[in-house]
C-alpha cells in the first residue's frame, strides 16, 4: 500500500484510533437520523465527521478510503443543505459505505493490501443522491448553513478548486474585516504526527462558529495537507474568547491556543505592521522558519511576545485535554498489583494477630497494628481507584446495537422500535468484552422470534410498531441489563412439549414443573422452539450458550414472559471479575470460597429436618423445598460427623433456583482474587478457580451455578 | 558432539532421582527447589496432579512425575522436593524423590539415545552421561527434555518411553 511519504506505523495507528471514533459516530447518527431525528446539529456533526474522515485519510495517502470518504461527505454535505431528502435507499447506502469503509480499516489494521473496490460504493451513493434530489427549495436550508458554517463559500471553492490556490483569502480580504476579526493562534504540538488533520479540525471547528476571514496557512494548503506546526486564523465570531478556548481545548495536540480579540487586534496590526513584520525578523533570526517568508498580517508566533498585551508565557496554555489515553495492558498489569496487595494485606493482618497472640500487645505491635491497618485501607482505596478506571460505561458494548436492530427488522419485515435506558452505567472492561455476544442473541431472539409481523400485531390489538428496550441499571454490587420485548411472549407449554420431546424432561416431570421452572428449560442444550430453524436467531444452541456465557462471568440470567404480552430476560453481572467477597467455608480439609453473590443464607441445622423425597435428600427454606448438596459426596471426602447432630448448611442460589449445600465448617468471609486453575489441572465441573487466602492457603471458588445445575438435571432425569 | 546433533553447549544440569534412577534436566527453565510443602488436594483432577500449592504468591499446580512416567508411587521421605520449572504456560511444580546437584555436564560424556530406544518417542530423551553423581563413580544419568515431557500429550507414549529407559541395560 503506497502511502503518502514520511508515514510511520505510528501514524496509522493514530489514524485508526481516531478514524474508528468517527466511523461510529457516523453509525449512530445515521440511525437516527434516519428515525427522523433529523436537526441541523445532527447533519453537522455527520458532516463533519465526514469531512474530517477525508482530511486524514488524504493526508496518509489512503486513495480508496479519500475517494469513498469524499464521495459520502459530499452526500452529508447535500444532505445537510437540504438539496436532498432522508430515505431508507439513501441510508441503506451510506450505512453499506460505512461497512466498506470498516472492511478497509480491517485491512489497514492487518496491514494487507485492501481488496475493496471502492468503485462501485462510489458510484451507488452518487447515484443515489442523484435520485433522491428534492425539489424542495434550497435558500432557507442555505441560510442555515451559512451561518452554520461560516467558512462554506471558501471551503467549497477550495474543494472545487483543489489544484489553484484559492484567491479569496489571501489577497483580497481587507485590512478592516482583520480588524474586527477574532485572531486565534495555535501552535500545534511538535510530537504531533499529523498536524495537517489538527490544523484541520481547528479549521473546521472554528468555521462552524463564525467565518474565516483569512487564515495562515491557507485553507486550501491545510486540505491538501501543507500545515505546519503553527497557525492563525481570523474567525469573524460572536463567541467570546472563553468559549472559542473551551471549543478549541477539545482538538488534542495542540501545545499552545491564544485568542485575540477582535478590538486587541485593531491596535496591534494597524500602526504596527511593520513593527510587527521587524520583531518578527528579529525573533526569526536564526531560525529556520521559511513559512515566515510568506506569512501576510498575521505574522508567525515569536512575533506576539513582545506585543505587550498578551500573555507571558505561552506554554501555559498546553493542550488541556483531559483524558489520557492508556494501553489496556497497562491496566491488567496495575490490577494484578493490585491483587497481589490484597492478598498481602490479609496476610498482614494475621501476622500482626499472631504476633499479638505470641508475645502481648506492646507498643511496637500497636504500631505495626496501626500501619498495618493504614496500609489495608490505602489499598481498598487503590483497589477501588484502579476498579474504576477499569469501568467503562455499558454504551461501548450498547453503540453498536441501534444498528443491528434496525438491520435486522428490515430484514424479518419487522417495526420495531428500540429504546435504550442506562447507557452510561458502567462496569469493568473485562465483563464489557464478554456481556457483548449474549445480549446480540437476546436481541436477535426478541426481533427474531418475540416482536410479531406488523399485521399479526394489528390483528391482536397491539400498536403496529414493536417495543424492544434494552436497560442498564446499578443494583448493589452488580450490574442489571434487561432486554425486554411487548412480542408474543413465550409459550411454556411448548417449551415443556418440546422439552418432552427432546427427551430433556419426563413427561412425569414436565407435569411437576411450575410454570417458573418450566421456563427455565429454554436454558437446556437441544431445546428449540422456533417453527422453522432461521440462521438469525439459531436454533435453540444460543440460550444455552447465552447462559454459559453469562455463568461464566459470575453472574445469572432470568426471564418473565407472559404469553400475549411480552418477554423480559434480566441478566446480572457482578461489576468487576478479578476481585469478590467469598463466604469461606470448609469441606474436609479443604476450604471452598463460595461468591457471596451466590449466597443466599447460612442456616445451622440439625440432619434430621432433612427430608429425604425421591431418593433426594431436601430441606424446607420457608416454603421452598431445596435439593440438598453435600459437598463431601461431591469432592469426594468422607462425611463428617458432627457432635451435636447439626449441620451447616450455605443456601446458595443462581437466578431463580436454590440449593443448599452441606458442608463442614463456616469459616468466615473475606474479599478474594479470582486465579485460574490452570490448564495443567484442567476444568472442574463444580469448581470455577482457586484463590489465595490470607493465610496463603489455597482455596478453591465453587461454580455454584454449575453444582445447582447437576441437581437439575438429576431431577428432569428421564 | 557431531554437529548434526542439537548442539550442546556446556551448561548446567539439575540432577534428581526418581525411583532408583538418576535424570537430569536443564537447569535454566527450573525456578527453584522447594521441600515438600502444602499441596492443596483438587478433587477429581488428573491422576499425574497431585494438586496446586501457593508458590511465590502464584497458584502452581504440582504433578506427582513418578506418575507422570508411570512409575509406581513411593512413601515421601525428607528428601523428596518440588522442582518448580517455569513453562510456556506458567509455573509448574514437580515431585521428585531427591535433587542431588547442579552440575555440568560436559557434551562430550553425553550419549546420544541409544537405538534401542529407537520406536519409542525419543524425543523426551536428549541423551544419556555417565558421570559421577554423588561422589560415587559411572553413574548413568538419563537426561530428559523436561518441557517435552511435562507437555507431553499421550500419556502411552511417556510411559513407553520411561519403560524402555528404565528397563533397557543401556
Amino acid at each position: 500500500m503506497d502511502y503518502s511519504e514520511g508515514i510511520t506505523p505510528e501514524d496509522i495507528q493514530v489514524f485508526l484510533e481516531e478514524a474508528d471514533e468517527q466511523i461510529q459516530l457516523l453509525e449512530d447518527d445515521l440511525v437516527r437520523l434516519e428515525r427522523a431525528e433529523k436537526s441541523d446539529e445532527l447533519l453537522q456533526e455527520i458532516f463533519r465527521a465526514a469531512h474530517t474522515l477525508k482530511g486524514s485519510s488524504a493526508t496518509l495517502g489512503h486513495q480508496k478510503m479519500a475517494e469513498l470518504t469524499h464521495a459520502m461527505e459530499n452526500a452529508f454535505d447535500q444532505l445537510r443543505r437540504g438539496a436532498i431528502e432522508v430515505s431508507t435507499e439513501l441510508m441503506d447506502v451510506l450505512l453499506e459505505a460505512l461497512d466498506v469503509l470498516s472492511n478497509m480499516m480491517e485491512d489497514l489494521r492487518a496491514g494487507v493490501d485492501t481488496e475493496v473496490d471502492v468503485k462501485g460504493i462510489v458510484a451507488s451513493i452518487n447515484e443515489t443522491i442523484r435520485q433522491c434530489a428534492a425539489v424542495s427549495e434550497m435558500p432557507a436550508r442555505e441560510h442555515a448553513t451559512a451561518i452554520a458554517d461560516g467558512s462554506r463559500t471558501a471551503n467549497s471553492e477550495a474543494r472545487a478548486g483543489a489544484q489553484s490556490d484559492h484567491p479569496a483569502e489571501d489577497k483580497s480580504v481587507p485590512n478592516g474585516r482583520l480588524d474586527q476579526a477574532t485572531r486565534v493562534v495555535i501552535e500545534i504540538d511538535k510530537e504531533c504526527l499529523m498536524p495537517s488533520v489538527r490544523a484541520f479540525q481547528v479549521v473546521d471547528l472554528l468555521a462552524s462558529v463564525g467565518e474565516i476571514v483569512h487564515s495562515v496557512p491557507s485553507l486550501d494548503d491545510i486540505e491538501a495537507g501543507n500545515a505546519e506546526y503553527s497557525l492563525e486564523v481570523y474567525l469573524d465570531t460572536d463567541k467570546s474568547a472563553s468559549e472559542l478556548k473551551e471549543l478549541i481545548n477539545q482538538i488534542s495536540d495542540l501545545s499552545s491556543v491564544q485568542i485575540i480579540p477582535a478590538a486587541d487586534n485593531r491596535s496591534s496590526t494597524s500602526p504596527g505592521p511593520d513593527r510587527s513584520v521587524e520583531s518578527r525578523e528579529d525573533e526569526n533570526r536564526g531560525q529556520t522558519d521559511s513559512a515566515g517568508a510568506e506569512h501576510a498580517a498575521g505574522g508567525s508566533q515569536s512575533g506576539d511576545a513582545d506585543q505587550g498585551r498578551t500573555h507571558q508565557s505561552r506554554r501555559g496554555f498546553g493542550s488541556l485535554s483531559t483524558t489520557v489515553r492508556v494501553d489496556v495492558s497497562k491496566l491488567d498489569t496495575l490490577m494484578n498489583l493490585v491483587a497481589e496487595l490484597v492478598i498481602d494485606r490479609a496476610q498482614l493482618a494475621q501476622i500482626v494477630k499472631d504476633l499479638e497472640n505470641r508475645y502481648d500487645r506492646s507498643d511496637l505491635s500497636e504500631a505495626l497494628d496501626k500501619t498495618s491497618l493504614n496500609v489495608g485501607r490505602v489499598t481498598s482505596e487503590l483497589q477501588d481507584e484502579i476498579m474504576k478506571i477499569r469501568m467503562l460505561p455499558i454504551d461501548n458494548v450498547f453503540r453498536r446495537f441501534p444498528r443491528m436492530v434496525r438491520d435486522l427488522s428490515q430484514e424479518l419485515g419487522r417495526e420495531v422500535d428500540f429504546i435504550i435506558e442506562g447507557q452510561d452505567t458502567e462496569l469493568d472492561r473485562s465483563v464489557i468484552e464478554e456481556i457483548g455476544d449474549p445480549l446480540i442473541h437476546l436481541l436477535r431472539n426478541a426481533v427474531g422470534h418475540g416482536i410479531e409481523p406488523p399485521e399479526e400485531r394489528v390483528q391482536v390489538g397491539k400498536p403496529r410498531r414493536g417495543l424492544v428496550r434494552l436497560r442498564a441499571y446499578h443494583e448493589e454490587n452488580s450490574i442489571v441489563i434487561e432486554v425486554e420485548d411487548d412480542g408474543r411472549g413465550i409459550d411454556v407449554d411448548l417449551v415443556k412439549a418440546k422439552a418432552i420431546e427432546r427427551g430433556i424432561v419426563s413427561a412425569e416431570a414436565a407435569s411437576r414443573l411450575s410454570d417458573r421452572e418450566a421456563i427455565n428449560l429454554i436454558f437446556v442444550p437441544g431445546l428449540s422452539t422456533a417453527k422453522k430453524v432461521d440462521s438469525i436467531a439459531g436454533r435453540g444452541v444460543g440460550m444455552d450458550i447465552v447462559r454459559t456465557n453469562v455463568e461464566r462471568l459470575n453472574g445469572s440470567i432470568t426471564v418473565e414472559t407472559v404469553k400475549g404480552k411480552g418477554t423480559k430476560f434480566r441478566v446480572k453481572l457482578p461489576l468487576t471479575l478479578a476481585i469478590i467477597r467469598a463466604q469461606l467455608v470448609c469441606v474436609g480439609s479443604n476450604i471452598y470460597a463460595i461468591p457471596i453473590g451466590s449466597v443466599q443464607i447460612n442456616l445451622r441445622e440439625p440432619e434430621s429436618s432433612l427430608k429425604t423425597v425421591r431418593g433426594r435428600e431436601t430441606y424446607l427454606y420457608g416454603d421452598r423445598v431445596l435439593p440438598i448438596i453435600r459437598l463431601n459426596d461431591v469432592f469426594g471426602v468422607p462425611r463428617s460427623t458432627s457432635e451435636d447432630g447439626r449441620l451447616f448448611i450455605v443456601v446458595v442460589r443462581s437466578g431463580d433456583e436454590m440449593v443448599g449445600l452441606v458442608v463442614d465448617r463456616l469459616m468466615g468471609q473475606q474479599e478474594i482474587v479470582i486465579k485460574n486453575l490452570g490448564g495443567v489441572v484442567g476444568d472442574i465441573p463444580g469448581l470455577s478457580g482457586v484463590t489465595i487466602l490470607g493465610d496463603g492457603r489455597l482455596a478453591l471458588i465453587l461454580d455454584v451455578p454449575s453444582l445447582i445445575r447437576s441437581v437439575s438435571a438429576h431431577e428432569y432425569a428421564v | 558432539m557431531p554437529e548434526t546433533a542439537k548442539s550442546k553447549r556446556t551448561h548446567e544440569y539439575v540432577v534428581f532421582e526418581l525411583a532408583g534412577e538418576y535424570y537430569a534436566v536443564d537447569v535454566s527453565p527450573v525456578e527453584e527447589i522447594l521441600r515438600m510443602a502444602e499441596i492443596t488436594e483438587v478433587p477429581h483432577a488428573p491422576s499425574f496432579v497431585e494438586g496446586i500449592m501457593n508458590f511465590r504468591g502464584n497458584v502452581m499446580p504440582v504433578i506427582d512425575l513418578r506418575k507422570r512416567l508411570g512409575l509406581p508411587t513411593t512413601e515421601r521421605t525428607k528428601n523428596t522436593r518440588i522442582m518448580a520449572v517455569s513453562l510456556e504456560t506458567g509455573t509448574v511444580g514437580m515431585i521428585v524423590d531427591a535433587v542431588n546437584e547442579v552440575t555440568e555436564i560436559p557434551p562430550e560424556i553425553v550419549e546420544p539415545p541409544s537405538p534401542i530406544l529407537k520406536g519409542v518417542d525419543s524425543d523426551f530423551l536428549v541423551g544419556i552421561a555417565k558421570m559421577a553423581v554423588d561422589g560415587q563413580e559411572d553413574r548413568l544419568v538419563v537426561i530428559l527434555d523436561l518441557v517435552k515431557v511435562l507437555s507431553a500429550k499421550s500419556k502411552e507414549a511417556l510411559a513407553e518411553f520411561t519403560e524402555a529407559v528404565t528397563g533397557s541395560d543401556i
